[in-house]
């Protein structure tokens, strides 16, 4: 195998199957452990099984995020770590109908993630993480109010804005992020699937979290700190608002078709016209 | 009353004779238009890539008589790598690199200097780049020392050391690019008034 092969291969498996398989464990022994139990726990560990397969493509990425956090990305595994598990509390609190105690944090946990995001110790300091706190709240509602759809159309549009942002972000912001959003896709596509099973065809509140803080947290990150055009960002960051049609497409093979494609035109879109405007040909590798 | 005198200009003359051996230590200020840092790191495994930075500023306090009153200060500014490649440079200074609208500034500041040989001297201190911190420790030399025309006193120091790309979060493909990258000093620096 020569050099270029090697280096497409690794990324095969930092992007891909190293998420998939994080992900796909914490729903198994979730599966098992809710067996032990007697109780059906895999549902509310979905948003625990995306955090994992994030956490894994930013380590494989990257390498283990530095303590004390040195800039983005050393936050962003952590913090969506966290989500994931306020997310299982908050659907625990939800079960006993109190919905306003899943909603409430949203706004606190939005304002807490843009501040640690974008202004780690040691940066000058700006208003940028304001307008970002404001981008993911909104990110927030829109796809908590698409949760009644049915999880595959759900995870789909999740799935297709990732993919879609990835493509914009690989021709004109950084490779890195390309291939965190491309973990993003992958792992939410896998969810979509396994959304066909009658245990995990509904989405947990609790998924809500880890996805916003993820994919927002990524776009958010672009848009303070790269060159990526600020059009091409705030229609990505739009773009998974498309699981608001699955309200309207019940049928779940639909829904998932309508809603990725959606998500990943409006996401990716700009992408098309990326390699005409580029000055020159480049190459990272 | 006249050999007091002498006396008194004996030890004048001598006093200020040992100021002149034992000069205080002198500060030095980095003189980026005759001062190089350049880079390299390992491409695929085949060949090497080279680039240097544009904007940099540094103090040298140095102390010939004794090394240990020595220190190094060190600014540089990523946003200015040049590698000879638009389109490079501007990956350089995202965030698969450098970062450098979040981490602006690399710094380095020396915690101790002693002398290892003629002209040679280890300096150990702390290393910042993208808000991480780390020891690092190399040799510099004095390369030279001397007036230019216009009346300044100017010395040279040369120095060349790795450090791991990774330890500071420069972590993207290192599949395709090398960990250890070697970096090459040489300041010209002219001595404050």
């Amino acid at each position: 195998m020569d050099q270029g092969s090697g280096v497409q291969v690794a990324v095969f498996f930092k992007t891909v199957a190293w998420p998939v398989l994080a992900a796909f464990h914490v729903l198994i022994f979730a599966t098992i452990v809710g067996r032990l139990v007697r109780r059906d726990i895999a549902p509310r560990a979905t948003g625990l099984a995306f955090a994992a397969g994030v956490v894994a493509a930013l380590i494989g990425a990257r390498g283990a995020p530095h303590w004390p956090p040195a800039d983005t990305l050393d936050w962003l595994g952590p913090l969506v770590a966290l989500a994931a598990v306020a997310g299982i509390g908050a659907d625990a609190a939800q079960g006993r109908g109190r919905v306003v105690v899943h909603l409430a944090p949203a706004p606190a946990l939005a304002l807490l993630a843009s501040r640690l995001l974008l202004v780690p110790p040691g940066a000058d300091p700006s208003f940028a993480w304001l307008w970002a706190a404001l981008g993911l709240g909104v990110l927030w509602t829109l796809t908590t109010i698409s949760r009644a759809a049915p999880a595959p159309g759900w995870h789909g549009a999740w799935a297709g804005a990732a993919a879609g942002s990835a493509a914009v972000l690989a021709l004109s912001g950084s490779a890195l992020l390309a291939q965190v959003l491309g973990a993003i896709a992958v792992v939410a596509g896998g969810l979509a699937l396994l959304g066909f099973r009658r245990d995990l065809a509904r989405v947990p509140a609790g998924a809500v979290g880890p996805l916003v803080l993820a994919y927002g947290g990524v776009l958010a990150y672009a848009w303070a700190f790269t060159e990526a055009p600020r059009g091409a960002l705030a229609l990505a960051f739009l773009a998974p608002a498309a699981s608001l049609a699955g309200l309207a497409v019940r049928r779940p093979w639909l829904a998932l078709l309508v809603t990725t494609l959606v998500a990943a035109a409006v996401a990716g879109t700009w992408a098309v016209f990326l390699p005409a405007t580029a000055s020159e040909p480049y190459s990272p590798y | 009353m006249r050999n007091r005198l002498i006396v008194a200009a004996a030890l004048a003359a001598g006093v200020v004779g040992f100021a002149g051996v034992a000069r205080a230590a002198e500060s030095y200020q980095v003189d980026p238009v005759h001062s190089q840092v350049l880079f390299n790191v390992r491409h695929l495994g085949i060949g090497q890539v080279w680039a240097w930075f544009k904007k940099f500023e540094g103090t040298v306090v140095f102390d010939a008589a004794n090394p240990a009153g020595s220190s190094v200060e060190f600014t540089l500014y990523p946003e200015s790598v040049d590698s000879r490649d638009d389109k490079r440079d501007q990956h350089l200074r995202g965030p698969d690199f450098f970062n450098v609208k979040q981490a602006p500034r690399w710094t380095f500041k020396s915690r101790s200097v002693k002398a290892v040989g003629r002209d040679a001297y280890e300096i150990e201190g702390d290393l910042t780049l993208r808000g991480v911190t780390k020891p690092l420790k190399f040799t510099a030399r004095k390369v030279g020392e001397g007036d230019d025309p216009w009346g300044n006193h100017r010395a040279g120091f040369s120095a060349r050391f790795t450090v791991n790309r990774l330890d500071f979060g420069i972590s993207y493909m290192p599949e395709g690019l090398g960990r250890e990258v070697e970096v090459i000093l040489d300041l010209e620096a002219i001595r404050q008034k």
